[in-house]
């Protein structure tokens, strides 16, 4: 399976854009730092299954 | 056009409640297959029923493993060892408890054969129904059910290349697998291996997605946490094993950023939660509107849920369900690590 090891979250982007605007919010700027990180890991993984999707549908 | 010299592999340890379903979703398949089931230290009515099996069909085989004692692998193992240079095309590796679609064989042939440098294709990851009564194993079910969604999405995404060719059904040229000598039957997740040495060899891996084949997924909570301690231990072991190099270096990475992605999360949330008790947040309707937003890439990707119904968008929408399964999970994680570390014993 591919759970031998850590997978994205299945809540997706949920936690970490709470996270950033409340980083925003409060000013804090190593919680801005870290969940623009993980969102644009996010953002990448996302774009990356629509790239897939558009392999398969060609084939 | 010549038909292609296909044999599914089944290896089957005390299966005698579903051995007969498995045999028959194999007989049924729209592109014809020779069936091998090896009975792999039996001590139910397997043979039995497989016997009469064979009795009637002519394509339906029984072997018995001869002092197996390294589990699926070692039973597969020996099979190949058994059919020698036989002029197969490919081999169907399946799990004895694993139901499959009646187009399943034929689509993963389509596939395989289309293209050289493939040596697997696996199928879709679904999950039987759960047909018991207990709430607490329905809700551990349901979690398992959206995650293997998840697993299936996470294929698409690495298309060509996917992590694992897992075990459950994955059709196999024959000429690959003897050239990487099957499966490490040392190995606590054989498939993983596998998968990684098809890379190292030049070959690539693949989903199917019209390939569909669904299983069973432990309910109880401590089935679910050996299971699982089996998996992420045996991914780390086998990381180890292959070391850093141009196929397993993503996967390497992938620990560590995960990792960290996910500590944060959890600091956050504590964070939050604190915040939320002490009256010193508001929830504002802006983060709330943010936040479905932003989940909007995990909503899509239930698409991958066969026969989804409203409680799967719910569950995901709620956030809560799956930020406790997200705890289990890491949870796990880290007693696997332990254990890597102090370099104990994992048993299967």
């Amino acid at each position: 399976m591919n759970g031998y090891g850590p997978v994205i979250p299945a809540t997706g982007g949920g936690v970490f854009s709470v996270a950033l605007v409340w980083g925003i919010y409060s000013h804090t700027w190593v919680l801005v730092f870290f969940s623009v990180i993980a969102l644009a890991i996010m953002i990448y993984s996302f774009a990356r299954l629509l790239k897939g999707e558009k392999k398969l549908s060609i084939k | 056009m010549k038909s292609p010299q296909l044999l599914a592999i089944v290896p089957a340890h005390n299966e005698q409640k579903i051995i007969a379903n498995t045999i028959v979703d194999l007989l049924n398949q729209s592109l014809g297959i020779s069936i091998l089931i090896v009975a792999d230290n039996c001590s139910d009515d397997t043979v039995s029923i497989v016997k009469e099996f064979e009795r009637q069909y002519p394509n339906v085989k029984l072997m018995e493993t001869v002092d197996n004692n390294k589990k699926k692998a070692g039973a597969v193992n020996q099979a190949i060892t058994t059919i020698g240079n036989y002029p197969l095309d490919a081999i169907l590796l399946m799990d004895a408890d694993t139901r499959i679609d009646v187009y399943a064989v034929e689509r993963a042939w389509n596939t395989l054969s289309s293209d050289r440098t493939l040596a697997a294709v696996c199928s879709k990851a679904g999950v039987l129904p759960y047909e018991g009564k207990n709430l607490f194993e329905w809700f551990l079910y349901y979690l398992q059910r959206l995650e293997y969604s998840l697993f299936d999405s996470q294929r698409v995404e690495t298309l060509g290349c996917i992590k694992v060719v897992h075990g459950m059904a994955a059709l196999h040229r024959w000429s690959s697998i003897l050239e990487v000598g099957g499966f490490d039957d040392d190995n606590l997740v054989e498939d993983y291996d596998l998968t990684i040495r098809y890379k190292e060899a030049g070959y690539n891996v693949t989903i199917e997605l019209e390939m569909k084949a669904w299983t069973e997924v432990p309910v109880k909570l401590r089935d679910w946490w050996k299971q699982r301690l089996r998996w992420n231990r045996g991914g780390v072991d086998t990381l180890k094993k292959h070391g850093w190099n141009v196929v397993t270096k993503n996967h390497i990475i992938q620990h560590y950023v995960m990792n960290i992605i996910t500590i944060f999360q959890w600091v956050f949330l504590i964070m939050f939660v604190a915040l939320l008790f002490r009256g010193g947040l508001l929830m504002h309707g802006l983060v709330l509107i943010i936040t479905l937003l932003s989940m909007s890439s995990s909503i899509y990707r239930l698409k991958y849920l066969e026969e989804r119904n409203v409680l799967d968008y719910v569950f995901r929408l709620l956030l809560i369900p799956e930020l406790l399964y997200g705890i289990l999970q890491t949870s796990n994680q880290y007693h696997a690590y332990y254990n890597f570390l102090t370099n104990k014993k994992q048993s299967w």
